[in-house]
């Protein structure tokens, strides 16, 4: 309340500039240091400050553009990568696939041959068999042929007489007509 | 130079002499036959004589046998032959066992008994029955 009333007794007694304590000159001086101030600022110091910040800011910017074009070929090495993985999958899958196809076949074909080398070892053996067979036989009946000629000879020489003889050739020349 | 006269010419003479009585055909045969050098025609020259001989019912045959041949089986051979006469020249081999065998000039006959074991032992002999 006291110093409300001294600033309202002081107002009245001179102007408002006088009762605020402001000095005219002073202020001026001021006002003209704060110009020259600015003026020099503005002539010396804000364009090496902007032109520093204008760096820093296209440098951000660099890189930011750095960073997202390392992100864009991160992202197309990634594409790339996962084609290149798809197509690796894909040619294992057709060479696991072939060569599952190629050991079929080679089971199969391996198969047939055996069964062919089989079926030919089969019937060698049975044409061999057969052979043995036939000529066991042959032998044989040579044994038997040659034992019944030998009988023959010797029942001829013992019991065949003369007129058997004639009549034999009688026989032998009436077939040969 | 002399033609050559073939076989069938000579054996006709020959046959034709020899029929006729004259044996020195023979002889003269020989002779042309050496002086030809055509010896080595001798047996198909003899061989085809005996077939003209055989042409006019004379018939020349070996027979061989076990035994001796009876008239009855020689006139059986000569009707089996066809021969107006035959001339035969009997062999007797004991081997043979028994049966007949026949050749003449252009037939042969083997009705032997030692022939038939022989085709008995004979490996093919179903092919020859």
């Amino acid at each position: 309340m006291t110093m409300l009333a001294q600033f309202a007794e002081t107002a009245s007694n001179s102007n408002v500039f006088t009762a605020l304590g402001i000095d005219w000159q002073q202020l001026l001086f001021q006002i003209v240091g704060f110009v020259i101030l600015v003026i020099l600022m503005a002539k010396f110091v804000y364009p090496v400050l902007i032109k520093s910040v204008d760096e820093r800011q296209s440098k951000i910017e660099e890189g930011l553009k750095a960073a997202r074009d390392a992100e864009d070929n991160a992202v197309k090495v990634q594409a790339e990568i996962d084609a290149q993985l798809a197509d690796a999958r894909k040619t294992a899958r057709d060479i696991v696939a072939t060569a599952k196809e190629e050991s079929d076949n080679m089971l199969a074909g391996a198969n047939k041959k055996a069964k062919v080398q089989a079926e030919r070892t089969i019937a060698t053996a049975r044409e061999e068999i057969s052979k043995e067979v036939e000529a066991a036989k042959r032998g044989l009946e040579s044994t038997v042929v040659e034992l019944v000629a030998d009988a023959t000879t010797k029942v001829v020489e013992k019991t065949y007489s003369a007129s058997d003889d004639q009549k034999v050739i009688s026989a032998a020349l009436k077939e040969a007509k | 130079m002399a033609t050559k006269i073939s076989r069938a010419k000579l054996a006709r003479y020959a046959t034709e002499q020899l029929v006729d009585g004259n044996d020195n055909v023979i002889q003269e045969l020989a002779a042309y036959l050496i002086e030809n050098r055509r010896v080595d025609e001798l047996d198909l020259i003899v061989r085809e004589i005996s077939e003209q001989f055989e042409r006019r019912g004379v018939v020349a045959v070996d027979i061989v046998s076990a035994r001796p041949i009876e008239a009855e089986l020689r006139a059986q051979i000569a009707k089996l032959l066809g021969a107006e006469k035959l001339e035969a020249n009997e062999t007797i081999d004991a081997k043979l066992l028994g049966g007949v065998k026949l050749e003449t000039a252009s037939r042969r006959l083997d009705a032997t008994v030692a022939h038939r074991l022989e085709i008995l032992r004979s490996p093919s002999r179903l092919k020859e029955v």
